[in-house]
């Protein structure tokens, strides 16, 4: 379905308005959960009572025959309530409320306060925007801009949408920002070589292939330079009384994928049949497929999707007749489509609780970012998949499967000497504080600090 | 083997992280809005006004109910609702046109968008389709999903957006589709 012109009307919202409703969110107190409500024979039972007990106290009253003795016990409460109300003993209704007042809540949008204007930045959790300045207060002083007027316009796409938002937000500048926009394809946008229209630069989570360089070339674009900016990885986990796990592309292909390869007629598709992990290679364990990850339709979640059926999907498929001649459409129909009988689950757990879920669960495998994973390796063993560990080498050297590189590619003379180019880049590499703990960097590894240095010098210095 | 069931299991409050869900749908729950809407300021109050509902009484949601994106666009959902019917009430249509709009660059702007244009190509559609492009490409929700907030089954879904897509595109680009590309 070549949907593209409406996925593409999507936009992110200010990063004013995102802090500013944080803001308000964060300072409601959680609600008391509702009490658990009385069994409709309790209710009855007291309703009951209160009946049976004002008609007493009615007879009582009206009833010649009563004895004196009930009448007086049926009497006094009134008597108590008159002399309240008269002004002679106890507290006066309206002493009583001001001073048992709690200051009740009222309900209603009027809850909340107008909220101060938010710090630094807007657009990322203030904890987080501490932790950036703090790291990187001395770049971020060199890199106040000349005042200028421009626009640096970003194309991106949807699993580096979010990490360009984060750093453009980051970029506060009288009369110049970085605007980004999604893209399906930035390659083909800014080889188009229109003078208008065109991105200055695209922010990309793969290489520059050599069709798109040729392209870039026959328009006339022949100065196209590359900056990395750092990689996106994950890692798969589970409890280390499970004892290691280890995985090929293709076994996670067929145990996650909607659609697999029918092993009774070679060359059809059919929906997952797959339970268990031996099912799909009887050297692997006995035990049912659980995952849990995030949700599918969240950037996290297409960045989960690519990276854990992408590599697989070629693999597996390979001799399919399905997939031969299919094109792009097709592809992302078969290739990047969870299964969604429940074996792939979306978490929401808080950090701290998803250790303990997958300790408690030892057949569930999390998926979690690299950082998440450094910081609790005592506890999880990670997934090898096609025998390479998730290591911060591997990472780097782009050998772990579950990783790739992020780029950002520019039209060299309409990009170098841009302050706003230069400080964009840099907010995109200075990860370590902003997006390890936002959930907007997810799954975002920094360059090694060496690397980092020298790709800065060289943007810096090209005029 | 059978799996284990797990649709009864129930996350309490402070299990979830809150600071994750509403990095990953506040965006969502505001391109749904803009999708109907068709303007950011709409879409600004109205997402406000979802995560002011949803946050004020999470301690209800239920793990074992449903997923809780499905239980977030379920209130954003009621919140349009509200929302549509008071624009109804209270601004009737001879009101509507006599109101001089201010031109604003702003305006113009948003008039023009392909936001702008995308309303008016549904505009004349039944409710339930434009619902339908405003959870799939707004809310970015799978058919699934999708079906379970509509009362649609997935399949009818799918069948639906397919044609749906198929005619908008045939209107966009000014030119009859020959089919998928």
């Amino acid at each position: 379905m070549n949907d593209d012109f409406l996925h593409q009307m999507r936009e992110a919202p200010g990063p004013e308005f995102l802090a500013e409703l944080k803001g308000k969110l964060d300072r409601q107190r959680l609600p008391v959960p509702p009490r658990p409500r009385r069994s409709s024979f309790v209710r009855g039972l007291i309703t009951g009572l209160f009946l049976a007990g004002a008609g007493l106290a009615i007879a009582a009253v009206t009833l010649d025959d009563v004895p004196a003795h009930l009448r007086a016990l049926v009497r006094a409460p009134m008597h108590l309530l008159a002399r309240v109300l008269s002004g002679g003993g106890g507290q006066r209704p309206e002493q009583g409320n001001s001073q048992g007042h709690h200051g009740a809540v009222p309900l209603g949008p009027a809850w909340f306060p107008t909220h101060p204007q938010a710090g630094a930045s807007a657009g990322v959790p203030p904890s987080a925007t501490r932790q950036a300045t703090a790291a990187s207060g001395a770049t971020a002083a060199q890199d106040a801009p000349a005042v200028v007027s421009e626009i640096l316009t970003v194309a991106a796409t949807s699993t580096t949408f979010t990490l360009a938002q984060l750093a453009a937000g980051q970029y506060k500048a009288p009369n110049a920002r970085a605007r980004v926009e999604l893209s399906a394809d930035p390659f083909m946008r800014l080889c188009a070589g229109q003078p208008y229209g065109s991105p200055e630069v695209i922010e990309v989570a793969q290489r520059m292939s050599a069709d798109y360089s040729r392209s870039c070339t026959n328009n006339g674009l022949r100065d196209i330079i590359e900056v990395r900016l750092g990689s996106q990885a994950i890692v798969l986990a589970r409890a280390r009384q499970s004892g290691p796990l280890k995985l090929s592309s293709r076994d996670l292909f067929l145990a996650l994928s909607r659609q697999v390869p029918d092993p009774t007629q070679p060359g059809h598709l059919i929906n997952n049949p797959n339970l268990t992990w031996d099912r799909i290679d009887p050297a692997l364990p006995a035990s049912p497929i659980e995952v849990i990850g995030p949700e599918p339709g969240s950037p996290a979640g297409q960045l989960v999707l690519e990276l854990v059926l992408d590599a697989g999907c070629k693999d597996a498929l390979a001799a399919t007749a399905a997939i031969r001649g299919i094109g792009y459409r097709g592809y992302e129909e078969i290739c990047r489509s969870w299964r969604e009988d429940g074996l792939y689950r979306p978490s929401y757990l808080a950090r701290g609780r998803i250790v303990d879920y997958l300790v408690n669960n030892p057949t569930v495998i999390g998926v979690l970012t690299f950082e998440q994973f450094t910081r609790i390796q005592d506890k999880l063993l990670a997934v090898s998949i096609d025998g390479i560990e998730p290591t911060e080498a591997n990472v780097a050297n782009g050998t772990y499967p579950l990783s790739r590189g992020v780029y950002m590619y520019g039209v060299k003379r309409r990009v170098l000497g841009s302050p706003t180019f230069k400080a964009f880049v840099r907010y995109n590499m200075d990860a370590k504080s902003l997006l390890g703990n936002d959930p907007n960097g997810w799954g975002f590894v920094e360059l090694d600090a060496d690397e980092r240095t020298a790709i800065l010098t060289n943007v810096d210095a090209k005029h | 083997m059978g799996q284990p069931d797990r649709s009864t299991e129930r996350l309490s409050t402070d299990e979830l992280d809150w600071d994750a869900l509403y990095a990953d749908l506040a965006p969502r729950v505001y391109n749904y809005f803009r999708y109907r809407m068709a303007t950011n300021a709409d879409a600004e109050e109205l997402t406000s006004r979802t995560f002011e509902r949803a946050w004020r009484s999470r301690a209800l949601y239920r793990h074992d109910l449903a997923g809780f994106s499905t239980w977030l666009f379920k209130i954003a959902q009621n919140v349009g609702i509200d929302y549509r019917n008071r624009q109804r009430f209270h601004l009737p249509l001879e009101a509507a046109s006599n109101v001089a709009l201010e031109a604003t660059p702003e305006r113009d702007a948003e008039l023009s968008s392909d936001l702008a244009r995308l309303a008016r190509l549904t505009a004349k559609l039944p409710e339930r389709e434009r619902e339908l492009i405003a959870l799939k490409y707004g809310a970015s929700l799978n058919n699934r999903v999708i079906a379970g907030l509509t009362g649609l089954s997935e399949s009818n879904v799918g069948t639906v957006l397919h044609r749906l897509v198929k005619s908008l595109r045939a209107q966009w680009f000014g030119r009859e589709s020959v089919g998928d590309e």
